[in-house]
């Protein structure tokens, strides 16, 4: 395996090319940082000429984001621990050797046991508390979404290293019974037996979701709404590739999101952001966790990442709460104004012009991580807050 | 020195015919006003904001950075009006 080195003198850029440099090529087997470079290891480099083009693609990808230096963090506010506290543990593997979590292949698991009455307590509490203030809507969305509906919220064009398409077989007896025929001989699947179909697959019509809330803004598309606006609830599944970088329950492939949306005026979703970033302070605060609220913005992959995101860090259209592990942090919920780019993609107007949009939106497997890494495997030891909502939760649910 | 109001207005007049035109602003909109903040009020969002740039550059033949972006607020026609103009004199 060759090894390519990057000097990057912005930390935030070489922080960020740690994540983004899986995406610069198929070959790239290895990412992390060594002082004041970037370490990127290849596999099957043939000769010197493919090092010098990935290695081209590295620097591509690194000037992208090369200003990130530039982007102020603000804190909006910051929640502690109980002063008798237990330390952050790294719970991952004691998760994996009790059962409650198992791996299934990479990004994906399966939950039992407390992981999964966590998220479960979780998602409920998100609901009550979050959501049900602002009076929300609960609606129930599928796990894809046409691509035609997913083009028209930039989603492609902003996110394009994340999209998993879902396609079938063509319906094509010929190909059919190939495949069957292919599939008989290899003694069951290999990926290879599609190379040996001609053209097999249809072009994918849908993709997995990547987020919940593009289906609340599709459900209503071109309409206008009566009042000020609405909020809606739902949680889905979510999918979103990420390369070498999935790891943990902190960053699946497929992974469960709730989320409150808010669809209206902008002051309508812009007050109730503010009243769902207070909600969520409160919780974060009555159960004991150490977290904060700072300032972010979404990781687009194209070159115009810098206009997009400084835009999105000036107008604080994106916060992020963050909750500590042993090591970093992760963001377990977002805060997102959108303006009016949604309104606008699916022609939703209020009084003649585009509604706003936002959400809140709750990552349910990084909690669970967040609240093991924080408070531990065993319930009785947690915060007193947290312990006793979980225990009222528990008795409710039998 | 910075911008005066002389070589603003007609700065902030053509940009808010732009604005009006290319992000469909009813002309009667009432809350739409050289000191609206166009972002908190849906007029535009982040992909808006790079046609905006893109139209200011070409238009005023100025270059705008990454870093104009996170240093100056840019957020209501009046705000990059002056920028612009004193972004033209060298100023910024």
């Amino acid at each position: 395996m060759a090894e390519l080195l990057l000097p990057i003198s912005s930390e935030a850029t070489r922080k960020h090319m740690q994540y983004a440099a899986w995406f610069a090529d198929e070959r790239v087997e290895r990412v992390e940082l060594r002082g004041g470079e970037l370490a990127v290891g290849i596999r099957d480099a043939a000769d010197g000429a493919d090092a010098a083009a990935i290695r081209g693609k590295l620097e591509r990808l690194a000037a992208r984001f090369a200003r990130m230096d530039d982007f102020e963090v603000r804190e909006v506010f910051r929640t502690e621990r109980p002063g008798e506290a237990r330390d952050v543990i790294e719970p991952y593997d004691e998760l994996v050797a009790r059962g409650w979590v198992v791996p299934l292949g990479v990004g994906q698991v399966a939950l039992r046991g407390l992981a999964l009455e966590l998220l479960e307590f979780l998602d409920d509490r998100f609901v009550r508390r979050v959501a049900g203030p602002a009076n929300a809507r609960r609606e129930y969305y599928p796990g894809v979404m046409a691509t035609d509906r997913l083009n028209r919220t930039n989603h492609f064009s902003s996110f394009p290293e994340h999209v998993q398409f879902v396609t079938h077989l063509r319906e094509d007896l010929d190909v059919l019974d190939q495949f069957a025929h292919e599939l008989r001989e290899a003694g069951g699947w290999t990926p290879a037996i599609l190379g040996k179909l001609p053209r097999p697959m249809a072009s994918p019509v849908v993709a997995l979701n990547p987020a919940v809330c593009y289906h609340c803004y599709a459900s209503v598309e071109n309409s206008q709404l009566p009042g000020d606006g609405f909020v809606v609830t739902a949680r889905s599944r979510c999918h979103r590739y990420e390369a070498g970088n999935h790891r943990t329950l902190a960053r699946l492939l497929d992974f469960t999101m709730r989320e409150v949306i808010y669809v209206g005026r902008p002051d309508f979703v812009k007050q109730e952001r503010e009243r769902g970033i207070a909600l969520v302070r409160a919780v974060v605060e009555d159960w004991g966790l150490a977290a904060w609220l700072e300032t972010a913005n979404d990781p687009f992959f194209t070159n115009d990442f810098e206009v997009k995101a400084a835009f999105q860090r000036q107008n604080d259209m994106k916060y992020e709460l963050r909750l500590p592990l042993v090591s970093g942090s992760l963001a377990a919920a977002s805060s997102n104004f959108h303006s009016v780019t949604f309104g606008k993609a699916f022609n939703i107007t209020s009084r003649g012009r585009p509604v706003c949009t936002g959400c809140t939106a709750f990552g349910l497997e990084r909690w669970i991580y967040a609240v093991f890494s924080q408070c531990g495997l065993d319930p009785a030891a947690w915060p007193a807050g947290l312990r006793v909502d979980f225990e009222a939760w528990q008795a409710s649910h039998g | 020195m910075t911008s005066d109001a002389t070589a603003v207005l007609p700065v902030l007049q053509e940009l808010d015919a732009f604005i009006r035109s290319t992000f469909d602003v009813a002309a009667d909109d009432p809350v739409f006003t050289s000191d609206v903040h166009l972002f908190d009020n849906g007029y535009l969002d982040s992909f808006g904001a790079q046609q905006l740039i893109t139209h200011l550059e070409a238009t005023y033949q100025i270059k705008i950075s990454d870093n104009d972006l996170v240093k100056y607020p840019l957020n209501t026609l009046t705000e990059i009006s002056k920028f612009v103009v004193d972004r033209r004199r060298g100023v910024r």
